[in-house]
């Protein structure tokens, strides 16, 4: 039990190379942290750092009271679980499980106790004898769990535990971790650039990008109000749909569209001027099935209608460019390459994705009309990036 | 269900496949094995019918291994044998093991070049340091002795080196840090996960570092005096002493009393060695 810090931690690799750039983050005891970000982003470095295995270049970790910056891994008493399992070949999955508590010289019988106690909490009780080969994806990595829990070790490091695993298994495995948290309620880092398990797991979530911490919030938090652009168009599927717009007089305009302001937003300091807005897709409704209150309305020519059965997802371009910036191409890009998808913007035309009822009669070359939120809106500055908090403290609760 | 006659010009050429494949493996099997067969048929002639052109004994003499023992201490060459093999696979296998872990699994500055030192010493000719060594081992009263030949062993072996850590980076650098925040040391990784996982890798090097030892005709004939000779001396003795002409005889009958412990051993090893082949990609 314990917490756990991360002072200006810095690691460089070479020369050159800057991993993870004057990183602070405390993590509190019990408290789950989900690191997230783009491959390269730094996030499974700084798990490393925290287990022992690479050593920091610059700033300091704090295990409990304890200062553990040059402590090597096995004094921490930390348990990590890896991408591919790591799980011992040449052992059973009871020798397995138990090898911590062997290193350690527990006693024969205190071990088999422990093991058929975590062997049954993971459901592994049959499979005890049997070798890692013979275990299916699943199973191997409930062993690694199990030989992470069975130590009852300070805090779990997790680094992309299921992201070898496949789609139905991975959920249902999330939902185990989040059970084994629940219960155990053990200070836990976890890795991941899946945004589900970001959203879904994390008491909190750290997003990192270029080793450079963007935003640190519970997941709530990321999700409606992103610090900077990086963050808005890296968190949320389909992404947020960005555009940049003109700031007149108590409305904002973009495309062939003109909007009014949120009640309560002061964008004066940009009037007459750019500033990118961000609207999430699922605050985008068929205003023919909306029924709230009154909300201004856009019309589009509907390109292509996704329909997910729960929702349906109406893509739209719009008559503005896209917003490119080095933030939201280090966004894109990982969402392109690792969850799949589609990345339909042809050159130049800026495409919009609504999140809708499935009830939407949309089809691809129909037009539709969709309702949009004001209040849901979200300002980025178009030079520095980082999210303009334009709104009243009431109107951030929403 | 019945099967589906096969066209006859298929059937034809699968079996003038099958014919030539097996030609050739018999062909070869034939080539391999005949001097082992001449060896063996020779073992149990008279001296007389050893000398000449007929092939199958007659009579049988199986006395001829017995006389093995008459003419030069087999026994006690045996036993050096048995002693410089076995000791030496434990040194060379024991003393590299550590090495390759620390050349693959490490990372320490200066590791590239020890690992390129261990190498240059591979191309090294042992006629190279036979005379030096010799300096060496007189100079501490060791010739005469398998000390020169067992001793050197267990301070790790080039060849031996290079094959483990080869093989030591093929195992998932994962474990190994699974391991360390398990709790393991260096030393526990080393034996507790490394060595189980290469257990191939090592059983071929001690196959080999034994097989180079039981054959090993110079290194005793050089360090080695007629008290502490091996078999692999002592062969050669049949071909010059006795009775001012070769008795080939007995020299085959000792031949294959010295071949045998390795034909068995390979047969018990087999798997363990053909993997060890197929890992190296190296014949024995």
């Amino acid at each position: 039990m314990a917490r756990i810090a991360l002072e200006g931690v810095t690691k460089v690799f070479g020369h050159e190379v800057i991993a993870v750039n004057d990183v602070s983050i405390e993590i509190g005891d019990g408290e789950f942290m989900v690191l997230v970000g783009p491959s390269g982003c730094g996030k499974s470095t700084i798990l490393r750092l925290l287990s022992g295995l690479d050593e920091v270049t610059d700033g300091e970790i704090w295990i409990g009271d304890k200062q553990v910056t040059d402590l090597p891994a096995k004094e921490r008493d930390l348990a990590m679980i890896f991408q591919n399992y790591a799980i011992y070949p040449h052992m059973t999955v009871a020798q397995n499980i138990g090898f911590g508590l062997k290193l350690r010289r527990t006693k024969k019988t205190t071990i088999q106790e422990r093991v058929l106690e975590v062997a049954q909490m993971l459901g592994l009780q049959e499979m005890l004898d049997r070798k890692p080969a013979t275990l299916s994806g699943g199973q191997r990595q409930r062993v690694a769990i199990g030989r992470a829990i069975v130590r009852d070790p300070v805090a779990f490091l997790m680094d992309e535990p299921l992201s070898n695993l496949d789609a139905k298994l991975r959920v249902q495995m999330r939902a185990e971790l989040a059970r084994i948290h629940a219960r155990l309620s053990r200070t836990t880092v976890y890795v991941t650039h899946d945004q589900v398990e970001a959203m879904t797991l994390g008491d909190r979530v750290a997003v990192l990008k270029d080793g450079v911490l963007q935003q640190l919030a519970s997941p709530q938090e990321v999700f409606r109000q992103p610090a900077n652009l990086f963050v808005a168009a890296f968190i949320g599927s389909p992404p947020m749909n960005l555009v940049e717009a003109k700031v007149g007089d108590g409305d904002i305009s973009f495309a062939d569209y003109r909007l009014p302001l949120p009640s309560g937003t002061d964008l004066s300091e940009y009037r007459n001027r750019s500033v990118i807005l961000g609207i999430r897709p699922s605050d985008l409704e068929d205003a023919d099935v909306w029924t709230g209150e009154n909300r201004p309305v856009i019309e589009a020519n509907v390109e292509i209608v996704e329909d997910l059965g729960t929702e349906m997802n109406v893509i739209f371009s719009i008559n503005a460019p896209p917003v490119v910036t080095e933030q939201t191409q280090a966004a894109e890009e990982d969402a392109s390459t690792e969850t799949g998808i589609p990345l339909i913007a042809s050159e130049g035309t800026n495409t919009f994705t609504a999140r809708v009822d499935p009830r939407c009669r949309a089809r691809s070359g129909s037009r539709v009309r969709l309702s949009v939120d004001p209040d849901r809106f979200h300002f980025f500055d178009p030079e520095t990036s980082t999210a303009v908090l334009s709104k009243h403290p009431a109107g951030l609760a929403s | 269900m019945r099967q589906r006659p096969l066209p006859p010009e298929v059937r034809r050429q699968r079996f003038l496949m099958t014919v030539a494949n097996h030609s050739m493996a018999i062909v070869l099997a034939v080539v391999f094995v005949t001097p082992f067969i001449f060896i063996l048929a020779t073992a149990v002639m008279t001296r007389q019918q050893a000398l000449t052109g007929s092939f199958w004994p007659h009579p049988f003499v199986w006395g001829n291994f017995i006389k093995v023992f008459h003419f030069v201490p087999f026994a006690r060459y045996a036993w050096n044998t048995v002693v410089y093999s076995v000791l030496a696979t434990v040194g060379t296998v024991v003393s590299s093991i550590p090495v390759a872990y620390a050349l693959s699994r490490m990372s320490w500055r200066g590791r590239q070049v020890a690992f390129l030192l261990v190498l240059a010493t591979l191309a090294l000719p042992s006629q190279v340091t036979i005379v030096p060594l010799y300096i060496i081992f007189v100079r501490i009263h060791w010739i005469g002795t398998l000390k020169p030949l067992i001793l050197p062993t267990f301070f790790g072996d080039a060849f031996t080196i290079f094959l483990l850590r080869q093989f030591f980076m093929t195992i998932p650098e994962e474990l190994s840090e699974a391991a360390r925040v398990d709790g393991a040391s260096e030393f526990q990784i080393l034996t507790r996960v490394i060595v189980p996982l290469a257990k191939p890798a090592i059983m071929a090097v001690a196959l080999f570092q034994f097989l180079y030892s039981w054959n090993d005709f110079f290194g005793p004939l050089v360090f080695a005096n007629t008290h502490t000779w091996t078999l692999a001396v002592g062969l050669a003795e049949f071909s010059q002493v006795i009775h001012r002409s070769v008795l080939w005889n007995i020299q085959m009958a000792a031949s294959v009393l010295f071949m045998l412990p390795i034909i068995i051993l390979f047969f018990m090893a087999q798997r363990a060695f053909m993997e060890g082949v197929t890992l190296t990609g190296i014949k024995g």
